[in-house]
């Protein structure tokens, strides 16, 4: 077996060879050591797959592999960056949404258009892409949240700044409403996007928002 | 059976918001962005002059939801905004009465409300943020904690008579 004891982050107590399944991104909590980043994946192709832990005392060890990842947003696979696993992490969480049926809300909430929460996450994997593909900085996680209209919100409240775009449908095009400001209407933007490629305005507006 | 009448400035009203367009972040619960998407005819709210916190809750109980099944009233929070600050709000329309009557006695499921009020606007990113932050920064003020296991019981008794409740009908009776 290989020697996977260049790091262990202290989880929870797991029988000898027993599998456990969970979302990756309660695996890179903060807690865990950056210099130690050269770990591997134990079993399995991707951190959303089974992986096969080892058992020793109180701690499981865990190799993690820092090659980019991949997720399925419903019939595609897209890449992600390493650097953005744990936004790749919040988007399979946010797949909750699809399942959610009419009256979500004890009212007259719709079900989520996967077509616009897949656009969504879409969207915001792109913006976080080319965020930290042209400045080495990485965009803080947003909400995802679902509307009563079907329709889905990205949702950020930093220290520095605010911004809160919908996805929605307009002449059977999907498009990204949004507004942003540093807090009491202070430099705000205003506006609408197409959602298959970046608009440098909103991506140089949302490095505001990246660490 | 009740007349539309003007909301003053300084009044406040209620909006009753599901647990899942509520950000839990200790010690603060406000609604979040989505929760604010208006319905055709607007937002709906409670008047303060008209009703009470327990009243809502009881409100909600006594109603059905889209399966025609009794809305579990325990899955709702609460919160006030000034009507005042609600009006300053750049593209929010109007704060107007409308109360709702359905007949004496009115339908299982669709109790009356002479506190219901419309918040009238179009969907717009900017004001949905600025009322979810609205609750955020004034927590204190906005969030309204209450007991609703307190009124299990109440709101037991009452589905077990519907529609011969004060809240099916003229709401002179009820407490």
């Amino acid at each position: 077996m290989a020697n996977c004891s260049t790091y262990c982050m202290p989880y929870s107590r797991v029988s000898h060879g027993e599998h456990k399944q969970m979302p990756s991104y309660w695996l890179l909590q903060p807690g865990y050591n950056p210099e130690k980043d050269q770990i591997k994946v134990l079993t399995g192709k991707s951190l959303f797959s089974d992986v096969q832990l080892q058992y020793t005392d109180q701690y499981v060890d865990l190799e993690l592999t820092t090659e980019d990842l991949e997720i399925t947003l419903l019939n595609e696979i897209i890449p992600v960056k390493w650097k953005l696993r744990q936004l790749a992490g919040l988007i399979e969480h946010s797949k909750h949404m699809l399942s959610l049926e009419p009256g979500w809300d004890e009212e007259n909430a719709q079900p989520i258009d996967p077509e616009i929460w897949k656009a969504a996450v879409k969207f915001l994997m792109l913006y976080a892409t080319e965020i930290l593909e042209d400045s080495e900085r990485i965009l803080e996680l947003p909400e995802i949240n679902p509307c009563k209209d079907g329709t889905v919100d990205l949702s950020w409240r930093t220290s520095r700044a605010r911004l809160l775009i919908n996805l929605r449908k307009s002449e059977d095009v999907i498009l990204a409403f949004y507004y942003g400001d540093f807090y009491k209407n202070v430099r705000p933007i205003k506006g609408w996007v197409n959602t298959d490629n970046v608009d440098l305005y909103l991506s140089m507006w949302m490095r505001n928002l990246a660490e | 059976m009740w007349a539309k009448e003007s909301i003053p400035d300084g009044d406040h009203v209620y909006r009753h918001c599901h647990h899942m367009d509520v950000i839990k972040q200790k010690p603060l619960r406000f609604p979040n962005e989505a929760h604010f998407k208006p319905d055709p005819d607007g937002l709906s709210v409670n008047w303060d002059e008209k009703i009470t916190i327990r009243q809502i809750f009881i409100l909600i109980g006594l109603s059905h939801n889209r399966n025609d099944r009794f809305i579990d009233q325990k899955q709702f929070h609460i919160f006030r905004f000034p009507v005042s600050f609600l009006r300053s709000v750049s593209g929010i329309e109007s704060i107007e009465h409308d109360p709702v009557f359905h007949g004496i006695p009115s339908p299982i499921g669709k109790p009356n409300n002479p506190a219901h009020a419309l918040v009238k606007y179009l969907d717009d990113e900017e004001i949905r943020l600025v009322l979810s932050d609205y609750a955020r920064e004034n927590n204190a003020e906005s969030y309204c904690p209450f007991e609703v296991n307190s009124l299990n019981t109440e709101i037991e008794a009452l589905r077990s008579r519907v529609p011969d409740v004060p809240y099916n009908r003229d709401w002179t009776e009820c407490e």
